[in-house]
């Protein structure tokens, strides 16, 4: 027998070459007994049971729910889930929002075509359309110039929404901002430009050229459609949020029941838009207030058009002062829900959350946060109504904010707080000598102490105030506290990095990766199979015609 | 001076008791306020519930509104851009607790509560209340009817007064509709318009100067404005404020 060299052999197979003694069993070098271990383990087990069961085929997904925190960025996201989890009596860090408990989730890259550093029209433009754009613009591609109109006609860019409504989808927006606002806007209309809500918004160029104004689009939507896709829908299902001044005249007569302003309609042309598309829908319900949306029932209900206020609806920390009251995110989430979900087709809705990036803008972070606490209740209620064997939700932010989470707090530390360190007791000192909180803006209009202030846009009226404040007895907790910020500018800025992506149900591990933010219309696309369906209905219409 | 300040007011009154004007709070009321040592000019457009405070040399104007549940609602103008900023009802109450009365009168009535009735002059619309501090720093002169502030004078630490130059009573409807032509941006909005050339000269124009805000406690106290504003070149060609209506 040819002798094998000797340090060929691992001492095992040396001795069971050398004698019959079992072959020593060496255990696994880990402690399966230490918690953090067990629950790594446990989430390896989840997601290799979900990974077995992916649904890839196009078309898996009935019903799509696309959430849009606008401004929602990782450290917002992050900073929010420590927050929920102290509120609800834990140390917060280890507490998880609604939708970190996706399965699947990636980056995206949130940049425009113009734009580093983007803005919400041409980022919820790229997210719905699948085609980045440029800054400002709403669903249409690069080809337009901002703000003139004669360069959108061939342009416009179908949406996904609009591909679920051909398809026989039912289809819903929901927004705190205004509906005629650059996010929920980007899904049923197109515009050269993101401020032309109503038609006083307009240069008189535009209006004679023969641009809508996105008011005027969305209630003019069915017909739009119809025209240009020789196709038979039916309308928005369900559209709830703010903004009721791009509806009405500038007409005090028809100032609402809880109008503020003296006039509360802007627009220059006469239309009531509230009252025509009442027409268009008689048996829609028309609602301006908590009464008239606590009265609304999912069962009976198969068209809703709701504004909740003359502009954007009040911070989830301050809806207690609306005069005639505003639902919540997570109620106007639920009762769209039962509503579109009668569809035995499916459904396609767009909830965004609004304010996170205006309470980011007046650099309050109590506001920003309690914002996308109140996005995660939504995404949960929204969970509980659907299945994942057939819902895909997504949750994703348009944009990111310069907000950051610094310093080296201990574990638990209050994150609205002063950073105090582990062991410590006592704020940590910078090295001016003064303490700092644990939440910091890179630029903005800087620190403010306004109390128990919940509306984070007093402090527009303020002077700005950047760079460091002696805060050592200040309660930096208060919802009025405006953290400090660098850079002196009118108003804290958009942020450039990547935001997260978090999906569940039919199609959601395709949002896996680092991706161009409009992939996000392609993973909502190959889940719900909705351009192929609108063409098959696009199909079945002309058709259908030319017999 | 102060006799002779009295003296004035009297004989304003006197004048103007003479015309029997309506007793109605709605009226255009100019103001010169001087304040440490410097002067401005203030008008006071009051028509149902609705208050212009027009600041000609700054070339801005606040507009205010009362909601029908009593929440106080402002738009900032800038006259020389025809443009403005408007405010979700609520916010300014929370930066001073400014009541109906401060936003009408400027200064508020209530500040005589730690003062002497000294003199009082003509009948219902027409009567004229006169008070003084018991330490004689402080006079107050007013419609108690109308609402209408004749004259205050306040020698407690910076020199201030308040004297009505002019009252018309009319119709206003054209100073108020003048700027409900502009265009306007919700101050919410302000962080998604940087592109907009206006929002940020705006915002950094800052509104008014500390401690002429048009705005005193009840201690006669002027509340500190919201900018350090920066003073614009006196508006050329003021804003034609059409006021149709007769003086008292």
């Amino acid at each position: 027998m040819k002798l094998l060299p000797v340090f060929s052999l691992t001492p095992a197979l040396l001795l069971a070459a050398c004698s019959s003694t079992p072959i020593a069993q060496y255990e696994e070098p880990v402690d399966k007994t230490n918690a953090w271990f067990a629950q790594g383990e446990g989430a390896i087990a989840e997601k290799t049971e979900v990974f077995s069961q992916l649904k890839t085929q196009s078309g898996s997904a009935k019903n799509i729910i696309l959430f849009v925190g606008d401004g929602m960025g990782i450290s917002t996201i992050t900073a929010a889930r420590i927050l929920d989890g102290q509120r609800k009596g834990l140390a917060g860090e280890e507490n998880q929002l609604s939708f970190g408990q996706f399965p699947f989730s990636g980056l995206s890259k949130t940049y425009n075509v113009d734009a580093q550093t983007p803005d919400s029209a041409g980022t919820m433009s790229a997210m719905i359309t699948g085609i980045k754009t440029d800054a400002g613009i709403i669903s249409i591609d690069e080809d337009v110039e901002r703000g003139d109109c004669s360069t959108v006609a061939g342009n416009e860019v179908m949406t996904a929404l609009q591909m679920a409504e051909i398809a026989g989808l039912s289809t819903g927006i929901v927004s705190t901002a205004r509906i005629t606002h650059a996010t929920p806007a980007a899904t049923y209309s197109h515009s050269a430009d993101r401020n032309w809500e109503d038609i006083s918004d307009m240069p008189q160029e535009a209006v004679d050229q023969g641009c809508a104004d996105i008011a005027s689009q969305f209630v003019n939507f069915e017909r739009n459609l119809e025209e240009k896709y020789a196709v038979e829908v039916d309308g928005i299902d369900v559209a709830m949020g703010g903004g009721r001044r791009h509806f009405l005249p500038k007409d005090a007569a028809f100032n609402s029941a809880d109008a503020v302003s003296s006039t509360e309609g802007d627009r220059t042309d006469g239309r009531d838009l509230t009252a025509e598309w009442q027409e268009l829908y008689p048996e829609g319900q028309y609602l301006i207030d908590q009464a008239g949306f606590d009265a609304l029932d999912p069962a009976t209900t198969n068209k809703v058009f709701a504004l909740f206020n003359e502009s954007h609806m009040h911070y989830e920390a301050n809806r207690a002062n609306d005069g005639a009251g505003e639902p919540s995110l997570s109620e106007m989430t639920q009762k769209a829900v039962q509503i579109l979900q009668k569809n035995e087709k499916g459904f396609f809705l767009m909830v965004e959350s609004g304010r996170v990036d205006h309470a980011h803008h007046a650099g309050n972070a109590y506001n920003a946060l309690s914002e996308a606490v109140e996005l995660s209740n939504a995404v949960q209620v929204a969970q509980e109504l659907t299945s994942s064997d057939d819902t895909l939700i997504i949750v994703t932010a348009d944009h990111s904010h310069v907000f950051t989470i610094a310093g080296y707090p201990k574990r638990g530390n209050p994150i609205l707080g002063k950073v105090v360190g582990i062991g410590e007791q006592e704020p940590t000192l910078a090295a001016d000598g003064m303490p700092y909180t644990t939440l910091g803006y890179a630029n903005g209009r800087g620190f403010q102490d306004l109390g128990d202030e919940t509306d984070a846009d007093v402090a527009y009226s303020l002077d700005i105030n950047t760079g460091r404040k002696d805060i050592s007895d200040i309660n930096t907790e208060a919802p009025g506290y405006h953290q400090e910020a660098l850079i002196p500018r009118d108003s804290e800025t958009h942020a450039g990095e990547d935001v997260g992506i978090f999906a569940s149900g039919p199609g959601g591990h395709l949002v896996t990766g680092t991706n161009e933010q409009s992939v996000i219309f392609h993973v909502m696309n190959h889940a719900g199979g909705l351009s192929a369906k609108a063409a098959a209905a696009m199909t079945k219409e002309n058709s259908e015609t030319e017999e | 001076m102060k006799v002779l300040s009295l003296l004035l007011v009297m004989g304003f009154g006197f004048a103007h008791a003479q015309a029997e004007p309506e007793c109605t709070t709605d009226a255009l009321l100019t103001y010169n306020i001087s304040y440490k040592g410097q002067g401005q000019e203030l008008k006071i457009y009051r028509q149902d519930q609705r208050v212009l405070r027009v600041f000609s040399v700054k070339g801005m104007t606040e507009g205010w509104n009362k909601t029908p549940t009593g929440r106080l609602k402002l738009t900032r103008y800038f006259d020389m851009d025809k443009q403005g900023i408007e405010y979700q009802p609520g916010e300014e109450e929370s930066l001073g607790k400014k009541t109906w009365q401060q936003i009408q009168m400027g200064v508020p009535p209530n500040i005589t509560q730690h003062m002497n009735l000294v003199s009082t002059q003509g009948t219902g619309c027409q009567l004229i209340e006169t008070y003084e501090s018991p330490d004689k720093k402080e006079t107050y002169s007013w419609y108690p009817q109308r609402q209408v502030l004749l004259q205050y004078n306040s020698e407690r630490g910076n020199p201030l007064s308040w004297t009505l130059t002019s009252d018309k009573t009319g119709n206003f409807d054209q100073a108020f509709a003048l700027r409900e032509e502009y265009r306007l941006i919700d101050y919410a909005d302000i962080g998604d318009r940087e592109d907009d050339p206006f929002v940020k000269k705006m915002i950094n124009w800052g509104f008014i100067d500390h401690g002429a805000s048009g705005f005193y406690d009840h201690h006669g106290h002027a509340l500190p404005g919201q900018h350090h504003g920066q003073h614009h070149e006196q508006l050329q060609g003021q804003v034609q404020d059409e006021s149709h209506g007769h003086s008292h």
